[in-house]
């Protein structure tokens, strides 16, 4: 199971399965480069994925001089996102597995998929990145629900064919602030004042 | 004279042998291996290699059915029988096999293959086939299994090649199933009408059981009925049965065509334990003896089903291996579908058995208080006896179980057959008769309530959050989830070999298979539908929708159009209907109706 290692904050990242970019580092770091980009090399069949996972998790890597674990979960035949941040990689495992690692992890960070409600199952808080989809909904108030305001109107709709806006992304580094304040208060239970 | 017999013939017999032994492990073939009485330890190894299974698999996977008599009436060495498997004693039997063999394979609609081979029991030598050749020195196998050298034609045959093979085998231990002796006196009772040339495969698959039954009593309800053992077919039967201490015995009803009086009329003729079979029913030949087990070994045993297999797939017959009681009113829960088969074998709990099952003789003397229904349902009431019958077993404390192990093909013969008719109020009468039966136990039959989890894992989870508040909401009603997911409610089974049966928060729950609901269930029962037809408010969590979907009364039920079988009561409609059926009932009660039920009922076993 995971280490309960002080020094390390273990972190599970849960990214939309089925829908995973491929991580070429260079062309999505910059946004800007990404738009000039006509034909970026990756895939992202789902608007509900989070496009910023690889400066993202390379921003929190080690932020706030806290060294952090990440380890992601996928299906079989998916790629990491990025093998140079994920420490390690499980694929296909079953939910009384995931559930195992849910329960023994620090916290987790996922998009809207169903890892969000698994952990809330097994009571563990974390970090939801929400693009399409409204966390008011499908959310949990316990976690961090990370979300622009840019749902789509119609909620209940499939979401295969929903096209990927760009504007409902966090930016990573407003997602890197949130989530070191989430770890203030959940990981480290710190009393914050604004 | 018998008939001369051309190479061509053999040759085509053979193709099916070795036909047989590239299609023997696809479930949409019966193999049919048949031999007598004085080889069947060669031939079980020659099975075995064939099939190239392990024994105990091969008798599983496959079931011997047998279309044509042509049994010798010899048998010695009673009791070592292991496979029952048919060898030509002749050539001339192989060719009366081929003839046959385009007719059977029309008549029944399924492939068959025959095993033969020109063994004999009367000779000392086996016979060689004279096939044309390199005549060589070969090995044979004689009568008893022993091998000898023989000149012999060197033909490469698979005769040939499965001496060889033999040889080869004959050094491995016995690899066949040894099954205690069971000294209980075992009586089946078959009930039949019109059904003559299926039934003659039935009682070839009975006296060829590792464990033969002591008792055959047939219950032929036939308009003219014929005399079986002057029909050559059923002679060898009979001779068959006879030598290996079997005892087949043919009555006619008095009423014809009813199912219960055939069986009333069969208890006497039952000793120590009664084994029920439809007409239909092909039994694999280790069933019996798979089914006794547990009645040297369960006390409490009331009564134990073999799984009963539909022909083609291989599945087992949804409605007649197990079904649950308490949402039996309205519909029957599948419990062993494509994806829930049980490997390899599963000894579950039921509520009910049907159509093949052993109990005891004292038990026996329970369901002639059956008989005060005989008049007012019969013969349309008839189905339903062992229906009745298992449950008040089940409801007097005694367990009722099916063990997969011990596998019965249901050819579902077309014609002829005792059949129940199948209509509204006759069901409601049914279902009015079970209801009282089930007061008087003090069970209470619980109306579903159907919830779906369509989706995707997320939603599965979301629904299992909201299963305490749908379950405190519907405290009458039987909880029956079709989950996408299973995997997702696997911690709430109470046994983990049975996919079907949970329990959460102190309540049963029982899961069915999203394809078998999708035949039964309203089509609309969707939460994303659900939250798109109430214009779900987007400040409330989604998994409310499922709170909102069967928490709240009344829910929309199955129609009644939704391809119900014939067994099924038609209840299926709406909310009305099953107050209207309550109503009915209660009127019935009151109007002095089925007042025999359930006097004099009390079970006494011999063994508590």
């Amino acid at each position: 199971m995971l280490e309960k290692d002080g020094d390390c904050i273990t972190v599970l990242i849960s990214p939309y399965s089925r829908s995973i970019i491929k991580p070429d580092y260079k062309l999505i770091t910059q946004r800007n480069d990404f738009l000039l980009n006509s034909t970026p090399p990756y895939v992202l069949t789902c608007a509900k994925n989070y496009l910023y996972w690889i400066p993202f998790l390379e921003k929190l890597k080690e932020s706030g001089g806290r060294k952090r674990k990440f380890i992601q979960f996928s299906l079989s035949g998916e790629p990491i996102l990025c093998p140079g941040l994920i420490d390690n990689v499980y694929y296909d495992l079953s939910l009384p597995e995931l559930r195992s690692y849910i329960a023994e992890c620090h916290y987790w960070i996922s998009v809207d998929n169903f890892f969000q409600h698994l952990a809330n199952e097994v009571g563990k808080p974390g970090v939801v990145i929400f693009t399409k989809s409204k966390p008011s909904l499908f959310g949990h108030p316990q976690n961090l629900n990370l979300y622009l305001g840019k749902a789509r109107k119609f909620q209940f709709d499939l979401w295969a064919s929903e096209p990927i806006d760009l504007d409902s992304q966090p930016d990573p580094d407003l997602a890197l602030q949130l989530v070191s304040i989430f770890e203030d208060t959940h990981i480290f239970c710190r009393k914050l004042s604004f | 004279m018998p008939e001369i017999i051309t190479n061509s013939q053999i040759q085509a017999v053979y193709s099916r042998i070795l036909l047989t032994k590239s299609l023997v492990k696809n479930p949409e073939f019966l193999l049919e291996i048949i031999t007598p009485d004085f080889c069947s330890e060669f031939l079980l190894e020659v099975a075995k290699k064939f099939s190239q299974l392990s024994v105990g698999d091969f008798l599983n996977s496959r079931i011997v059915k047998v279309s044509r008599l042509l049994i010798p009436a010899k048998g010695n060495d009673i009791g070592k029988k292991k496979i029952s498997l048919f060898l030509c004693t002749s050539i001339e039997q192989v060719a009366t096999l081929a003839k046959s063999y385009q007719r059977l394979e029309t008549e029944f609609g399924f492939y068959k293959f025959f095993f033969v081979a020109p063994f004999s029991s009367d000779i000392k030598e086996p016979i060689a086939i004279p096939l044309p050749g390199i005549r060589a020195q070969k090995t044979f196998i004689n009568s008893e299994g022993n091998i000898r050298d023989f000149p012999w034609e060197e033909t490469n045959d698979l005769q040939q090649i499965i001496c060889i093979e033999y040889l080869c085998l004959k050094k491995e231990e016995s690899l066949m199933p040894q099954l205690a002796e069971n000294r209980e006196h075992v009586t089946c009772v078959i009930p039949t009408k019109d059904r003559y040339s299926c039934l003659s495969m039935v009682l070839v698959s009975l006296v060829n059981q590792l464990r033969v039954p002591n008792r055959i009593a047939i219950i032929d309800s036939s308009e003219s009925p014929l005399d079986l053992p002057s029909i050559a077919d059923f002679g060898g039967i009979f001779s068959l049965a006879s030598s290996k201490r079997c005892e087949i015995l043919v009555g006619h009803p008095s009423k014809k065509g009813s199912k219960f009086d055939s069986i009333i009329q069969a208890l006497d003729l039952v000793e120590d334990l009664c084994w029920f079979l439809s007409d239909d029913h092909i039994v694999a030949p280790d069933a019996l003896g798979f089914l006794l087990e547990h009645f040297q070994e369960d006390s409490s045993l009331g009564a134990i089903s073999p799984s009963i297999l539909l022909p083609r797939d291989g599945l087992i017959y949804e409605f007649i291996s197990r079904n649950i009681l308490k949402t039996f009113s309205i519909f029957p829960s599948v419990q062993f579908g494509e994806r829930f088969i049980p490997s390899p074998y599963l000894l579950t709990g039921n509520e009910y058995l049907m159509s093949s099952y052993v109990c005891r003789k004292p038990d026996m003397d329970y369901v002639k208080e059956f008989s005060c229904y005989d008049l007012r349902f019969s013969p349309d009431f008839l189905t339903w006896f062992h229906v009745l019958f298992t449950n008040s077993l089940f409801l007097s404390g005694l367990s009722l179980h099916v063990d997969t192990r011990a596998r019965v093909t249901n050819l579902a013969y077309p014609v002829g057959g005792m059949r129940g008719i199948s209509n509204d109020q006759l069901q409601e009468q049914m279902v009015a008769l079970l209801s009282i039966i089930d007061e008087r136990f003090g069970v209470k039959i619980l109306p579903p309530r159907i919830c779906l989890t369509p989706g995707g894992v997320g939603d599965n989870i979301l629904f299992k959050s909201a299963l305490g508040d749908i379950l405190a909401a519907n405290p009458d009603k039987t909880i029956i989830i079709s989950p996408t997911f299973p995997e997702v409610f696997s911690d709430l089974l109470t046994n983990e070999n049975d996919p079907t049966c949970g329990q959460y928060l102190g309540r049963d729950i029982f899961f069915v298979s999203s394809k078998e609901l999708s035949r039964m269930s309203p089509s609309g029962d969707n939460p994303y539908a659900f939250c798109w037809s109430v214009n779900w408010p987007h400040d409330r969590p989604f998994s409310d929708s499922f709170r909102a979907m069967y928490c709240s009364q009344p829910q929309q039920v199955p129609s009644s159009n939704s391809s119900n079988t014939s067994m099924m009561p038609a209840t299926t409609a709406n909310n009305e209907s099953l107050c209207q059926k309550e109503e009915d009932r209660t009127e019935r009660i009151n109007n002095g109706d089925f007042a025999n039920v359930g006097k004099g009922w009390r079970l006494h076993h011999s063994s508590n």
